[in-house]
């Protein structure tokens, strides 16, 4: 146990909690014009639960890149050492998701309330309103591939 | 890739089939009706008489609804689960049913316990108003000012009841303050003075905390005029009940509503069909859209109801839209899902839905990626398929998500995922299993992200290369071989060669020296030919080097099917996690198994839940921004047959 182990649980931590930060944020946005459309038409719950669901994923994301540094160090399995060089490493590695994942969240809750607001004129347009939040999520996704990238290629 | 032959109609006939002959048309489904131009403009009184009707019955059913206690399902708020019935019953009910009167009892009602709801907050505000001076033994009509004297009721912080005496003190003696009731925070009290002081007493008053209350002036003491209120509240509630009971038992005239909702919206449906048709005194002309290969049926069909018809082929104008019918065989109609959702095909174009499907079917198995998951979703969507009558587009979902599902078994076979864990968490007794499902296993994308990006994004690769073949084979369709040549044949020939290039390059093949030979040829092809609408040799030129730079576009295209690597990883590892989760509670004393069990079940549960959501979403949004971007327009109108509709019931 060293420094090095440290700074790569601080990157655990960073990516977990960005994440979670972005998507609790987002699905909260999402969640507010729900209850508004619910008021008027409870019958809309299951098409609008996806929608408030949709700006959630960037917290699993966030989640998977900080175990994917776990796993790196073999958190569960009894700890490898590292050294105080690539603990930094894979600090800086858990910022792709992290960052990605916060920023994409609350926008994605943006586009996901202005999509339910879109069910509600319009239910049969269900398709296009999840399809056009997602196109937020894509930078959370590329964010992620790249903490999974770099992480795979630090030599501890 | 099928978008079927489609044909305008004139249908002329004389006034008196008029009505046989619609039912025909609503009956067989074949025949998209259009506003003739020489239709009358529309009356909209009938139709507004119509909705007011519609709306009527609609709220009485929302309103029996509520009160017929049978809760609704999540499945039945996507997909809500119509009565069947035959048409002879549904008329035969029709008729014997007094609607009006039911939606009279049913707003009465509802009026009636509107104003019960209003009463019964009146009374318990002033029951809740009443209540601390409950003690007080007066009349509360007695509580007013005599010739000489005034009375204030009101209620003041209690730990302010000195300063209130010391203030009424200043200015006068003649006062006497009466608590009725003291409470730690808030004592209610009744204030005597003589009138003539008044004025100066409730300005003193003003600098304290007290507030004053009004109370009703009746002949009854307080406590008394609470038991009368109270027994007003009780008979109140014994009304509500009544009422209630009563639209319960209303609520068993519900399907006979619906029933009537339906008749109403096909007398709806009807008359604004009947607004389209162009009318004589004695003949009517019914313009109208048909697939082709019904004609014949159709013709058949008319002569056999009456001779006196006729159908006349119509030439469509060069601008006018033929309506669109998508037709594939079953096994991949439900891709048609993918195609609709983000537009129907024009006329003239591809239905991009058999080229889609592969890929779709393919990514979708990707992200999902598991044979554990791939089969519970099959399953339950087989489920659904049985269990529920679904609309057509729920029919078409499931039946996609059964393909994905299989897809996901196939890839989870190749990357060796079962419910997240991997064959190496195969017991040994199981030995033979766990080496059989090793051999079967190609790749573990966990342990080489990088193999299965490279794979990833070589499937971008092909797919965009074949969005360029369909555009092309679309050029020469059109006869446009100019376009079919220069534009998608060069793109063709330029990318895969750069293709070609890198992959040389990487394998330091010795073919890389002709690869970046093609590829430059291929480049100077592109200046030379990109710029060929231009005016000037320059102007020519320049946007024939521009056009290059689309390449870079290409390269971002194919970098976003990065994603399918990013979304199967993630369904694998929050399986795994759950499994360690469970394997970490199982520890537990007493409790541990099922812990463990409560844990796996749930989890691997949301995991599909959301891993199916990702996979589906992002699946699609390859289609429709990498793929039909190559290719695909859309934009194109639906064909919507004439025929029958009705919210609540399935006509048999």
């Amino acid at each position: 146990m060293d420094i090095g182990y440290a700074l790569s649980l601080a990157g655990v931590a960073i990516a977990v909690l960005l994440g979670g930060i972005g998507s609790a944020w987002g699905v909260a946005i999402a969640g507010e014009a729900a209850g508004g459309v619910l008021t008027e038409d409870p019958e809309k719950f299951g098409k609008l639960l996806l929608m408030v669901a949709l700006p959630g994923t960037q917290g699993f994301y966030g989640f998977l890149g900080g175990f994917y540094i776990m796993m790196k160090i073999g958190l569960l399995t009894g700890g490898t050492s590292v050294s105080p060089m690539s603990g930094l490493m894979l600090l800086f590695a858990s910022l792709p998701v992290g960052m990605t994942g916060l920023v994409s969240g609350i926008y994605q809750g943006k586009a996901s309330a202005s999509g339910i607001h879109l069910i509600a004129k319009r239910p049969e347009e269900t398709g296009k309103a999840i399809i056009i939040p997602a196109m937020v999520e894509t930078y959370a996704v590329i964010g992620l591939l790249a903490t999974i990238l770099m992480v795979s290629g630090i030599k501890l | 890739m099928s978008v079927l032959e489609t044909q305008k109609i004139h249908i002329v006939s004389l006034q008196e089939h008029k009505e046989k002959i619609l039912e025909l048309l609503q009956h067989i489904e074949v025949i998209d009706i259009q506003a003739m131009d020489r239709a009358p403009a529309s009356a909209g009184e009938e139709l507004g008489r119509l909705d007011y009707d519609l709306a009527e019955i609609r709220s009485a059913v929302v309103f029996l609804e509520k009160l017929s206690r049978k809760k609704k399902g999540l499945v039945e708020s996507f997909a809500p689960q119509k009565e069947l019935v035959s048409l002879d019953e549904l008329e035969r009910v029709c008729r014997g049913f007094d609607c009006k009167a039911l939606l009279e009892q049913v707003e009465a009602i509802e009026t009636r316990l509107a104003n019960l709801d209003n009463l019964t907050t009146e009374l318990r505000n002033d029951i809740k108003l009443l209540s601390p001076w409950r003690k007080l033994p007066l009349p509360l009509d007695q509580l007013n000012n005599t010739k000489h004297t005034a009375v204030l009721t009101g209620q003041v912080k209690t730990r302010h009841l000195p300063d209130l005496d010391r203030a009424l003190a200043i200015v006068t003696n003649a006062f006497q303050v009466d608590i009725v009731r003291r409470e730690r925070d808030i004592s209610h009290i009744l204030i005597v003075c003589l009138l003539r002081d008044l004025e100066a007493v409730r300005k003193s008053l003003g600098s304290t905390s007290f507030e004053p209350l009004c109370l009703p002036e009746v002949e009854l003491t307080p406590a008394e005029e609470i038991a009368r209120l109270e027994t007003l509240l009780a008979e109140n509630e014994a009304e509500k009940k009544e009422q209630l009971d009563e639209a319960v038992q209303l609520a068993g005239n519900l399907s006979r509503l619906k029933y009537m909702h339906d008749m109403v919206l096909d007398t709806r449906v009807d008359w604004e069909v009947k607004q389209r048709l162009a009318d004589t005194r004695y003949t009517f002309i019914i313009e109208g859209w048909i697939r082709s290969r019904d004609l014949k049926k159709l013709q058949a069909d008319l002569k056999q109801l009456t001779p006196e018809t006729e159908i006349y082929r119509i030439e469509a104008a060069k601008d006018e839209k033929h309506p669109v019918v998508l037709e594939n065989p079953r096994i991949f109609s439900p891709f048609e899902l993918i195609t609709q959702m983000y537009g129907t095909p024009k006329y003239e174009e591809f239905d991009p839905s058999v080229p889609l499907s592969f890929f779709f079917a393919l990514f979708f198995g990707i992200c999902l990626g598991d044979l554990g998951y791939g089969l519970a979703l099959t399953l339950v969507s087989l489920y659904f398929l049985k269990r529920y009558r679904l609309p057509l587009g729920g029919i078409k979902l499931f039946r996609l998500l059964i393909l994905g599902g299989l897809t996901s078994m196939v890839v989870g076979l190749l990357t060796g995922s079962y419910f997240g864990a991997g064959p190496a968490a195969i017991p040994e007794f199981l030995s033979p299993v766990k080496h059989c499902l090793l051999s079967i296993q190609i790749i573990d994308p966990i342990r080489d992200p990088l193999v299965m990006l490279i794979f990833t994004l070589a499937l971008g690769v092909v797919q965009i290369l074949f969005g360029f073949v369909m555009q092309l084979t679309l050029h020469v369709r059109r006869g446009e071989y100019v376009a079919a040549a220069l534009d998608d044949g060069l793109w063709l020939f330029f990318l895969s060669s750069l293709v070609f290039l890198m992959v040389t390059g990487a394998a330091s093949s010795s073919l890389s020296g002709l690869a970046s030979k093609l590829s430059l040829s291929g480049a100077a092809a592109l200046v030379l030919t990109q710029g060929r609408h231009k005016k000037t040799l320059i102007e020519k030129f320049l946007s024939g080097l521009l056009s290059l730079y689309k390449v870079s576009g290409y390269m971002g295209d194919t970098l976003s099917y990065s994603r399918l690597l990013a979304l199967g990883m993630s369904s694998a590892i929050i399986g795994s996690v759950i499994n360690i989760l469970a394997g970490m509670v199982k520890g537990v004393p007493l409790l541990g198994i099922v812990l463990m069990i409560a844990l796996l079940i749930f989890g691997h549960i949301f995991n599909l839940i959301i891993s199916t959501m990702s996979a589906f979403v992002h699946s699609t949004r390859l289609q429709m921004v990498e793929f039909f971007s190559k290719f695909y327009e859309g934009g194109g109108r639906e064909f919507k047959p004439y025929k029958r509709q009705a919210e609540y019931t399935l006509i048999k």
